[in-house]
């Protein structure tokens, strides 16, 4: 996983285009924190940020792709200015890059929305297991088969569009990987 | 631009993710149907437990009111909810979270969702007693 790291292009263009990445994925945050959410359901958001997270996944290793998580996450925390949130966020967003991760390199880069669909609902439970821990009590799950559900729509839609993104983007960055 | 559409190549990866769609077909259908029983199995909520980060605030039997009244939840670090209680209901009134949500849920006389406020670490926990003494049964 590390073996392509100092190769080419040099680190300092990896760092820049990361950095770059960052920015992207604190602005979608930032943009999707301004839309309302119409329904009383703690958990269900459109997941912007997570289009990023699987842009990087493609182009880089999975040690970059956890830095601008968890950049993006740090940094985010000077918007929302909540602590709990920043758990929930951190909860959700390791287990859903974990398994987009592994998904990713299951389907070989390939199929982008299933790994899309898939890292939503993983968010989804890793919010919903951190939110369970800290309010200490399981009823939270109650909201899980809703969660399920929204998640697959929203992970479908970021999901293709972070293959969309791949495909336009594929002779700029390819060389990252 | 003349690269192969990734939609469409590789058999293994084609059957890996019909696999994987398959997979989430299922959770789907699980989800739904979890979603369909709850609905019509949900009974009426007899007591409200208010939880603020792990730790039991109060407890409030929803059976006993009979005059809606407010009161307020202090969140350590800042903030705060206001609960509103009628009789047999109970909701968050006013929060100054972020979001909301637990605001938008509204009144609630179920036992189908706890109301959830995340960014404050707050939840209201609806419980049908199953210690009930026989009136409240026939109730």
């Amino acid at each position: 996983m590390f073996k392509n790291r100092t190769a080419f292009p040099n680190s300092i263009t990896r760092l820049t285009v990361l950095a770059v990445f960052t920015v992207i994925a604190l602005t979608l945050f930032v943009v999707e924190s301004a839309i309302p959410v119409p329904v009383p359901i703690p958990g269900l958001k459109l997941g912007l940020a997570n289009i990023v997270t699987l842009i990087v996944l493609q182009f880089f290793t999975l040690p970059e792709a956890l830095l601008v998580l968890t950049a993006r996450i740090l940094l985010s925390a000077f918007f929302a200015g909540q602590a709990l949130s920043l758990l929930y966020s951190f909860a959700g967003g390791l287990l859903s890059l974990f398994l987009m991760a592994l998904l990713n390199r299951f389907l070989s880069g390939r199929f982008l929305f299933i790994t899309g669909i898939f890292g939503a609902l993983a968010h989804n439970v890793g919010q919903l297991i951190a939110a369970c821990l800290i309010l200490g009590s399981p009823g939270v799950f109650a909201y899980l088969p809703f969660l399920m559900i929204s998640g697959s729509i929203t992970g479908l839609f970021t999901g293709l569009s972070a293959h969309y993104a791949v495909k336009y983007l594929k002779p700029h960055l390819s060389r990252f990987h | 631009m003349t690269a192969p559409n990734p939609l469409y190549s590789d058999k293994k990866i084609n059957r890996r993710a019909a696999l994987l769609a398959v997979l989430l077909f299922m959770l789907l259908a699980a989800s739904a149907a979890c979603l369909l029983y709850s609905r019509y199995k949900a009974p009426k909520a007899l007591k409200a437990h208010i939880y603020l980060r792990g730790e039991l605030l109060t407890s409030i039997d929803l059976r006993t009111v009979t005059e809606a009244y407010t009161f307020r939840v202090e969140i350590p670090g800042g903030g705060s909810n206001t609960i509103g209680v009628k009789p047999g209901s109970i909701a968050v009134l006013d929060a100054d979270c972020p979001d909301r949500l637990c605001v938008l849920a509204g009144y609630t006389d179920t036992t189908l969702l706890p109301i959830v406020c995340l960014p404050h670490g707050l939840i209201i926990r609806l419980e049908a007693d199953q210690y009930a003494s026989p009136d409240v049964i026939s109730y």
